[in-house]
């Protein structure tokens, strides 16, 4: 779906094979390109352990009262990249053990912040995979 | 029981013999840099140690010196009252020197080089302002050119910027090895040739060694700074990329960035604020 989209949706990560620690940082909710990136990880890339996002704030203050849909608040387009970035972290840390981590900004969001990120990467939390840092 | 007495009894006149025989002189040296050390972030300390005897200046003045920071003009001039012979200031023992707008330095008049030039020991560089004079830049960076050879890092976080004569700058620090840039813009200045006196020297450099971290947030994209690196000679070997991407190019040249420094790279942080992945506004549902 995103062939022959704009540029950052072909960033990969196929070329550096060293790597142990990658940050994305979020400037808005569209996370395809994240995804893509995250798709080109291999098995060359033996010393990745650990994949950080880094939430926007106005992300992680939609709270649950508010906005019980989130897909209805931030699209149902862009609700579906989520789902299937949730789909990759949960195939990395099956098959590659790599450690899922999202940024927070505010420490005092965070029941807001544990209700948004299960709405938008939900099998991930489901399984006590996300560590939420702030 | 009478035995154990003895031994314990023994060991306290060892202990207090051993205690009023030794004194502050007779302590090795490595044993007194470490109490130093261990107080090391507390000033107050730091200065009633240093009055000790003439033997612990230099090993308090490593730390209470190691970082300095000139905000002003008005914080220089300070320092030159206190200190007015550059050769024998404390200036050898700063590891970080920041340094909040060139007025700082140009006001230092002609000797300018002088006090730049005794602090020998740098290894991390900052230089920061806001709505200054890019020309003002180019004289400050004409006087740090090769000022100290430890220089290890550089933090850049002003603007405007002349990036020309900035990366001549860097080109000028063999051992560096981290480059951080952030809200700067380049503002190019006129003067395109050798009249800072520094083309003709800079053009034998080489690329430093470039093994720690590049950290680029600029408002104009990474290009002009990662087209620079790549267009000189040697190779990069970055341990971490710190990358924001405003524009689409950007994401280009981030890929050949990380294709040169596959065999290194172990961090990579990527902020993706391009057009197009604007912030939706959200709306209540009801």
């Amino acid at each position: 779906m995103f062939l022959g989209g704009p540029k950052w949706t072909l960033f990969t990560l196929s070329k550096a094979i060293k790597l142990s620690d990658v940050v994305f940082r979020l400037e808005s909710q569209r996370v395809g390109w994240v995804t893509m990136a995250l798709k080109t990880v291999g098995r060359e890339h033996r010393d990745l352990q650990r994949i950080s996002i880094d939430v926007p704030p106005f992300l992680i203050i939609i709270p649950a009262h508010i906005y019980p849909d989130v897909g209805r608040a931030i699209g149902e387009e862009d609700l579906r990249e989520w789902l299937v970035l949730d789909q990759s972290l949960v195939h990395l840390q099956e098959s590659r053990s790599i450690h899922t981590r999202v940024i927070r900004p505010w420490s005092r969001l965070k029941r807001d912040m544990v209700d948004c990120i299960g709405s938008l990467l939900p099998e991930s939390t489901k399984r006590g995979m996300i560590e939420l840092v702030g | 029981m009478a035995a154990l007495l003895d031994h314990e009894l023994s060991e306290r006149m060892l202990y207090h013999s051993f205690w009023a025989e030794t004194t502050m002189q007779n302590l090795p040296n490595e044993l007194l840099n470490h109490i130093a050390d261990f107080l090391r972030d507390s000033q107050a300390p730091l200065r009633n140690c240093c009055l000790v005897s003439k033997s612990w200046i230099p090993r308090t003045r490593r730390h209470i010196f190691a970082n300095i920071y000139f905000q002003t003009a008005k914080d220089l001039e300070s320092w030159k009252k206190t200190f007015p012979d550059p050769s024998i200031s404390p200036a050898c023992y700063a590891k970080l020197l920041w340094i909040g707008c060139p007025q700082v330095i140009t006001a230092g008049g002609a000797e300018a080089g002088d006090w730049i030039a005794s602090f020998t020991s740098v290894e991390h560089l900052e230089l920061g302002g806001q709505d200054t004079q890019a020309r003002g830049w180019e004289v400050a960076f004409a006087l740090f050119h090769r000022f100290s050879p430890a220089i290890k890092s550089i933090r850049m976080k002003m603007s405007p910027l002349p990036f020309r004569q900035f990366f001549k700058l860097v080109l000028s620090f063999p051992l560096l090895e981290d480059l951080d840039m952030s809200d700067c813009y380049d503002a190019p200045i006129d003067n395109d040739g050798d009249s800072d006196g520094l083309s003709s020297t800079v053009q034998a450099l080489s690329l430093p060694m470039f093994t720690g971290s590049l950290d680029l947030h600029l408002d104009e994209g990474v290009g002009p700074v990662v087209r620079w690196l790549l267009t000189q000679p040697g190779r990069i070997r970055f341990r971490k990329l710190a990358l924001s991407w405003a524009c689409e190019e950007d994401v280009s040249l981030t890929l050949v960035l990380m294709e040169e420094c596959s065999h290194t790279l172990e961090s990579l942080y990527v902020c993706c604020n391009l057009p197009g992945t604007f912030i939706r506004h959200l709306c209540p549902h009801r």
